[in-house]
């Protein structure tokens, strides 16, 4: 009795265990997600700043917001994770992670990623990258890839979000790079 | 004499809400030394402050957080004194602490910051049944120090300050 007692709480924790584990690895099968890893590694140091946001805090904000503002708590209602990685480093050469970004950007080319925007203006890189629904009407993932001497930051945006969302998703998450876009679908 | 009377009684509320013990803390700081056997923590000061304090502070204070819902604020700050080996602590100490302390709450790391001598990692628990933010824990390594922050209530109003130690930086949500 005791051995099947202990099997069953076994197969009861399995099963608690294995729906985070799922959610986890159905979130990096997601189109709009981006790992940053190599770019990561490049820089040969850890994040200064690092925020990551998944799907169990912004439902909270959702909540949080609904009462004030239904507009923002629509979005962010279809939000599965923000996160945003910040190197200030002048140790950071900003050629090499220029080189691993473009590396990503041509990997997010492949993968049917569309670029909206691309600067390359007095030692800053910028890119932005989309990744449009089949039909266009959605967008799965939004990833910014920024290198500056001194500053370094990739931001990925996973979710089910509307070209109308973009610059209010800009203001809440003090995105600048997102604030003026302006998306047509 | 009133006056006197309603100074005695405000003392006594508020010292009926603050006291000097780390013992909200201990499970935390006793789950991080036994996971992390390499090092001893030693209380250098701790303060534990209640509901009332901030039910008073919400009234005098014109600032924009609702301090009413706060249940309590903890801090306590360790020595942090190495026993040979590699004192690096890690999202996963952290974690396993926070679940040692309120194993009720979902615990997610939202924040981290590294700067030259120090690094915050900024925690939200969650009552995921409620749909409700119950808690903020801050971790903040120093040279040779440790402090830890909880503050517990219901700070879903208050979600905005957990990414005080980002400020300024992309991501940092913002109420608008």
């Amino acid at each position: 009795m005791k051995l099947i007692k202990q099997m069953v709480v076994g197969v009861v924790a399995l099963m608690l265990v294995t729906p985070a584990w799922a959610a986890d690895n159905s979130l990096r099968d997601h189109p709009g997600y981006v790992d940053f890893s190599s770019l990561t590694s490049q820089a040969s140091s850890e994040p200064t700043v690092e925020i990551s946001l998944r799907a169990p805090i912004l439902a909270m904000m959702t909540n949080l917001i609904r009462n004030e503002d239904e507009m923002a708590a629509d979005f962010v209602s279809k939000l599965l994770r923000v996160s945003v990685n910040v190197f200030e480093s002048d140790a950071v050469d900003v050629s090499e992670i220029a080189d691993s970004m473009s590396e990503i950007a041509e990997s997010l080319d492949d993968q049917g990623w569309e670029r909206v925007v691309r600067v390359r203006e007095n030692g800053e890189h910028v890119d932005i990258y989309m990744r449009l629904s089949n039909d266009g009407e959605l967008i799965h993932g939004i990833t910014i890839m920024v290198a500056e001497p001194g500053d370094t930051v990739m931001v990925n945006i996973v979710g089910e979000i509307s070209g109308n969302d973009i610059a209010a998703l800009g203001r809440r998450f003090d995105i600048d790079e997102l604030t003026d876009l302006e998306v047509d679908q | 004499m009133s006056r006197f009377l309603i100074l005695i009684a405000a003392l006594a509320l508020l010292s009926n809400c603050m006291s000097f013990s780390d013992r909200a803390m201990r499970p935390v700081r006793n789950s991080i030394v036994e996971q992390m056997p390499e090092i001893r923590l030693e209380k250098e000061m701790a303060v534990a402050v209640g509901g009332g304090m901030f039910d008073f502070l919400e009234i005098i204070s014109d600032s924009e957080a609702d301090l009413s819902e706060v249940d309590h604020l903890h801090v306590a700050v360790y020595q942090v004194y190495p026993q040979g080996g590699n004192t690096r602590f890690s999202d996963e100490v952290f974690q396993e602490s926070l679940r040692a302390k309120d194993a009720s709450l979902t615990w997610e790391r939202i924040v981290r910051v590294r700067e030259q001598d120090e690094q915050v990692w900024v925690y939200v628990g969650m009552d995921m049944d409620r749909q409700a933010l119950e808690a903020v824990s801050v971790f903040v390594v120093g040279k040779d120090e440790l402090v830890l922050i909880n503050m517990d209530g219901d700070l879903s109003e208050m979600i905005e300050y957990a990414f005080e130690p980002a400020r300024g930086h992309r991501g940092a949500y913002t109420s608008g």
